[in-house]
């Protein structure tokens, strides 16, 4: 299968202080994939040069064999979305508003939204389990909520590839599960994730793939079962930790458990 | 409510202007009004010869042309603020924070003492005001930044510069002459407002509100902040230098007509807020009808309250403080 998204040779840097080097992927149609490392090793950093918001400073990112700043921002915005992690809330939108932003790419210079954005955006919102929340504020519902809100403008937005900035940042176990389920929902629906976290748990019951990264380097790339090791791990966090198998009804799940709880 | 406030808003807009052309030293009562638009737009015959040459005196040369410079002056600096709220992701930014009112200011001031013409005082403010904002989005690209923060430290520095080069300005003045027009002319006063500056200017004034209500979706898309917004599809540098571009244009016109209004732009978008809520392609439209009601209605104040006329700027300022007090608990919540 060809490649959806493709980045070669890539380096980037802010102000001199190299933070992606020579990065190289493939990304497929479909994949969930799931980028691990510490804090500065460049996942962030990775997703914007995906998303075209940050230019580097060699190397090529392709978005369906075309170079990316081949596109224009209203045509790759139909086809990719950005869930971000933190979120200025400065006015009070509704949740239905912020979820109808997603149609924007699809308006010209007057960006007055039609009956069939309107269903759409409550498509999308139903779908994601938020309906009931949207003549609400979205300064005033919960982070879950607001994760949740973001997703279904990405929906709307129309979109096949959904780039995430740690998605559980900030969400309570409960909200973290339900949000990690709605993504692999999502996903065999045929939707492409490409996401950051700090939980390789995440990316084990998640991901299709998982890539590791340090220093800005990729350190693994495969499979989660055969990336997220006991020896990877310790060795991208520097931390004394066991991956375990428990087993299930129809097969095994595995799971990180730091040296010192066992 | 949400849907009836536009029209409800344009509403009392009208019987603002209706009884503002009825107010004055000397009364015009409502009949005349109507009989005299019927006379003059439908050729009806209502009237006699003589209270017609009356009634195009005092409406059409004194009261209309105050009338429209109010309703132009309030319109634009409340279309201006919002727009500048949204687009500086900060519910109290106002028209002036890049600096065109202060540029405008030194304009108007440096026009008095070099020239004799009105001509060219409007010329100068208008280039000032337009001078102070480049010079703060020169300073933000000198850090080669686009960020909100760097455009918003250029513009207290060029309003800073440009602050102190009025301060220059005024201890340069003739002082039995041109300091007192030019420290008048600042507190903001739509009296000076003539026929034709009101008329050649309120194209490009109206041109400039017409097209930022235009971005009222874009808007909303940028006070999400700019990463989002060029996620969403938006060309947000374009976007923002033309919302720059435009604010500037019609805040510096506020000046070339009536002086410094304060307080207009900072408000009005807060009351629109609570009575539309923060969609831009609602609040732009609602901003601009209140503004201008508002103003007239300041205005109105200024020139009937007492015999003398008060500057109408002062008054904006007076009623603008205490109210901002009572709404400031409504800002912060919605500013974290």
């Amino acid at each position: 299968m060809s490649a959806l998204m493709q980045t070669l040779g890539v380096n980037f840097a802010y102000r001199g202080r190299k933070v992606l080097h020579d990065i190289s992927l493939d990304f497929r149609a479909g994949e969930v994939v799931s980028l691990l490392g510490p804090n500065g090793s460049g996942k962030t950093t990775l997703l914007k040069v995906l998303l075209g918001l940050l230019m580097p400073q060699s190397g090529f990112v392709h978005f369906e064999g075309r170079l990316l700043q081949s596109y224009r921002r209203t045509e790759l915005a139909k086809r990719m979305a950005y869930v971000p992690q933190v979120h200025r809330e400065a006015f009070a939108y509704t949740v239905e508003e912020v979820v109808l932003m997603g149609r924007m790419p699809y308006h010209g210079f007057f960006s007055t939204y039609s009956a069939q954005d309107r269903v759409l955006a409550q498509t999308a919102m139903a779908k994601v389990g938020i309906g009931h929340l949207q003549d609400r504020p979205y300064t005033e519902i919960s982070g879950g909520e607001r994760q949740l809100t973001l997703i279904a403008r990405a929906l709307a937005q129309g979109a096949d590839v959904f780039i995430m900035d740690e998605p559980v940042n900030g969400l309570d176990y409960g909200n973290q599960m339900r949000l990690l389920s709605d993504i692999v929902g999502l996903a065999r629906e045929g939707l492409t994730f490409i996401m950051t976290t700090h939980f390789p748990d995440h990316a084990l019951m998640t991901a299709d793939r998982v890539i590791l990264f340090r220093e800005g380097a990729v350190l693994a790339d495969g499979h989660p079962a055969a990336v997220v090791t006991t020896g990877s791990l310790q060795e991208l966090y520097r931390i004394e930790v066991k991956v375990m198998n428990i087993p299930g009804q129809t097969g095994s799940a595995r799971v990180c458990v730091p040296a010192w709880a066992l | 409510m949400k849907r009836l406030s536009l029209p409800l808003l344009a509403a009392l807009l009208v019987a603002a202007v209706l009884v503002s052309l009825c107010l004055g030293k000397y009364r015009v009562p409502l009949d005349d009004i109507l009989a005299f638009a019927g006379w003059k737009f439908f050729g009806l015959s209502g009237l006699d010869e003589e209270s017609r040459g009356l009634l195009t005196n005092v409406l059409l040369d004194i009261r209309l042309p105050r009338i429209l410079a109010a309703l132009l002056i309030g319109a634009a600096l409340a279309v201006s603020g919002t727009a500048f709220q949204a687009l500086f992701i900060n519910p109290l930014v106002s028209p002036g924070i890049l600096g065109v009112l202060a540029g405008a200011s030194f304009g108007a001031a440096l026009g008095m003492m070099l020239a004799n013409s009105w001509l060219v005082v409007q010329c100068s403010t208008l280039a000032f005001g337009f001078a102070a904002v480049g010079v703060a989005v020169g300073i933000a690209r000198l850090f080669r930044s686009h960020s909100i923060i760097m455009l918003v430290l250029g513009g207290i520095i060029s309003g800073a510069f440009f602050t102190a080069l009025l301060s220059i300005a005024k201890y340069a003045a003739d002082p039995t002459n041109q300091l007192p027009a030019i420290v008048y002319w600042l507190m903001g006063n739509l009296a000076a407002a003539d026929r034709p500056t009101i008329l050649t200017v309120s194209v490009p004034m109206l041109l400039g509100i017409v097209l930022l209500l235009c971005h009222g979706g874009r808007l909303n898309v940028m006070s999400m902040g700019e990463e989002e917004a060029s996620a969403l599809g938006i060309n947000v540098k374009q976007v923002r230098m033309t919302v720059i571009f435009l604010a500037t244009m019609v805040s510096a016109l506020t000046v070339v007509i009536g002086g410094i209004i304060g307080w207009v732009g900072l408000i009005i978008p807060h009351i629109c807020r609570m009575l539309v809520g923060p969609d831009n392609r609602l609040l732009l439209p609602a901003a601009a009808l209140l503004g201008a009601t508002y103003l007239l209605v300041v205005d109105n104040v200024c020139r009937l309250l007492f015999t003398f006329e008060i500057p109408t700027g002062i008054v904006t300022s007076l009623i603008g403080i205490p109210f901002f007090v009572l709404v400031l608990n409504n800002v912060r919540r919605g500013w974290r």
